[in-house]
């Protein structure tokens, strides 16, 4: 584990320094807990290159990681209450958050995406999700389509 | 959005959605549909239900009528159009596992079901065994429907238990079914006979458990048998100390939120409730509640604990074979448990919502590994996941 008072340095891919308590991202994310672990980061020089992770979304990951580290006794309405405030936001920055949590292996926010989309599809028809997850092409030949449409109505 | 989510994603998505939504889902576009028909989903799936107790389904039986309920909302009784249906003539719920069912009908036709994917097998017929001499009575048969994970294969059990009035002594024949040979085979006689209650075998730690005696004398303590479905062996389940001795009590075994759980009738004026927290450890028994005359039921005759609710604070049972009631462990309380649509004379079942088919499930169907088609990150190890 981390020293509380240490800083570690991310940097998003505009570029953009956001120093952070290395305890609150050791704790969350796997990759830079391994990076810790391992020696891998350099207090003095590292910053931790996160191209793939813009600056708005970088914020708000970091925000999760902050709130969960120093909240993590709070009651489990209070939490799921901050968590479903935290994810009020469009499909957009939803598939941003989720392909970050992804690629910094933040379990519980993955977690947490995970239902919300679940939650999002379930008791869904086919067209509304194919609306909700913007699926333009379905895969199917006419056919196949207009086959499930008949033997399916109820469905769509 | 989904176009651009990684498969790995999608998978564990829709790992955690009902199977009804999935078999609908299944029209949602090519890929899903491959993906949800693939064995590695289907078992993917199955495990994320077990682990996670949701999806859980009650079904009632009664009659030749099987009626489904949502166990989480016991919101309404839905009719299921099952396999052997046999005009007005009773069927049985011989088990269920996996999200299988075995039913078996007056004609002896047994049948395993996926109710969700409606889906059936009807399973070589098997004689009734003969008496073998004149003064022996066919005294009951029961059955066990289980999986033996180290065969993966799905395994039904059938006992058939003879008395000889004259001799005093009895033999109770095995006969073992299994899906990966389709055939039933005979295995060596039980060296006990079975109890009053005509419970089907419980299956929880790869076992199958009836309640049995030892001898044929009166006030003979029952005990709970374990067939092992891998070694296919019988052995007996260390049993906690009860205070009751003499054996002036009948007993009984169910299923309670995944651990084996024996229902001891002491007299006609209490039942305790136990369960064994960690299964094959005869310490981890433990005394869930009891039930007294105190509590308002007409009769403590029979009882059979199903499932907790979601909170855990309540157990639902079945209340001789009529109705089901809730039993709250902090107030100590018995309310009955009203479904709209209901029949009356029930037989519960709880059973799990999965995709699994009554077939054996063949591994590399190459929907095994997805790999995220256009992922070029230079930390590609870390997108690793753990499926």
């Amino acid at each position: 584990m981390g020293s509380p008072l240490k800083k570690i340095m991310l940097c998003s891919s505009e570029k953009e320094i956001f120093s952070v308590e290395e305890q609150v991202m050791v704790q969350h994310s796997v990759i830079i807990n391994n990076m810790i672990e391992d020696g891998s980061y350099n207090y003095e020089e590292s910053k931790i290159p996160l191209d793939c992770v813009d600056s708005k979304t970088l914020k708000k990951v970091i925000d999760y990681c902050t709130y969960h580290t120093h909240h993590h006794n709070d009651n489990q309405e209070d939490l799921e209450a901050w968590d479903a405030q935290f994810l009020n936001v469009d499909s957009n920055g939803l598939y941003d958050l989720l392909m970050a949590a992804n690629y910094l292996e933040i379990r519980n926010l993955l977690d947490l995406i995970y239902r919300t989309i679940k939650n999002m599809i379930k008791g869904k028809k086919i067209d509304e999700i194919r609306r909700i997850l913007n699926i333009k092409d379905h895969g199917f030949t006419p056919e196949e389509e207009e086959q499930n449409r008949k033997e399916y109505p109820h469905f769509y | 959005m989904a176009d651009l989510l990684p498969p790995e994603v999608i998978t564990d998505i829709l790992s955690r959605l009902p199977v009804h939504s999935l078999i609908r889902f299944r029209c949602t576009c090519k890929s899903w549909r491959s993906l949800i028909d693939s064995t590695h989903f289907i078992l993917l799936h199955l495990r994320t239900s077990l682990s996670s107790h949701s999806h859980s389904t009650l079904v009632l039986r009664r009659d030749s009528e099987l009626y489904q309920v949502n166990l989480g909302t016991l919101d309404r009784a839905i009719e299921l159009n099952h396999p052997l249906m046999c005009y007005s003539n009773s069927i049985k719920v011989l088990g269920s596992c996996n999200g299988l069912l075995c039913l078996c009908n007056v004609a002896e036709d047994i049948a395993l079901w996926n109710p969700n994917i409606r889906k059936h097998r009807l399973l070589p017929y098997l004689p009734a065994e003969r008496r073998e001499r004149d003064t022996t009575l066919f005294a009951a048969r029961v059955y066990g429907f289980g999986y033996d994970s180290f065969g993966e294969d799905y395994k039904l059990v059938r006992i058939s238990y003879f008395v000889d009035l004259h001799s005093r002594t009895f033999y109770s024949h095995v006969k073992l079914y299994s899906l990966r040979v389709d055939s039933w085979k005979s295995l060596p006689n039980m060296p006990y006979g079975l109890c009053c209650a005509r419970t089907m075998g419980v299956f929880v730690g790869g076992a199958l458990h009836w309640v049995v005696t030892r001898k044929l004398e009166p006030d003979q303590p029952d005990l709970i048998v374990a067939f092992d479905l891998r070694l296919e062996s019988f052995s007996e389940v260390p049993l906690p100390e009860t205070g009751n001795v003499n054996g002036n009590f009948e007993m009984d075994v169910s299923l309670l939120g995944g651990c084996l759980c024996m229902v001891e009738h002491r007299g006609s004026t209490r039942i305790d409730v136990w369960v064994m927290e960690e299964y094959g450890s005869v310490d981890s028994w433990c005394k869930l509640f009891s039930l007294t005359e105190h509590h308002n039921l007409r009769s403590l005759k029979s009882v059979k604990p199903l499932a907790y609710s979601g909170d855990g604070d309540r157990v639902l049972m079945e209340h001789d074979h009529k109705k089901l009631c809730w039993y709250s462990l902090k107030d100590k309380v018995v309310s009955e448990a009203k479904i709209p649509g209901m029949p009356h004379l029930i037989e519960a079942t709880v059973y799990v919502g999965t995709l699994v088919p009554p077939t054996l499930l063949i591994k590399s169907d190459g929907g095994a590994k997805q790999k995220h088609g256009d992922d070029k990150g230079r930390r590609r190890r870390y997108l690793l996941w753990q499926f």
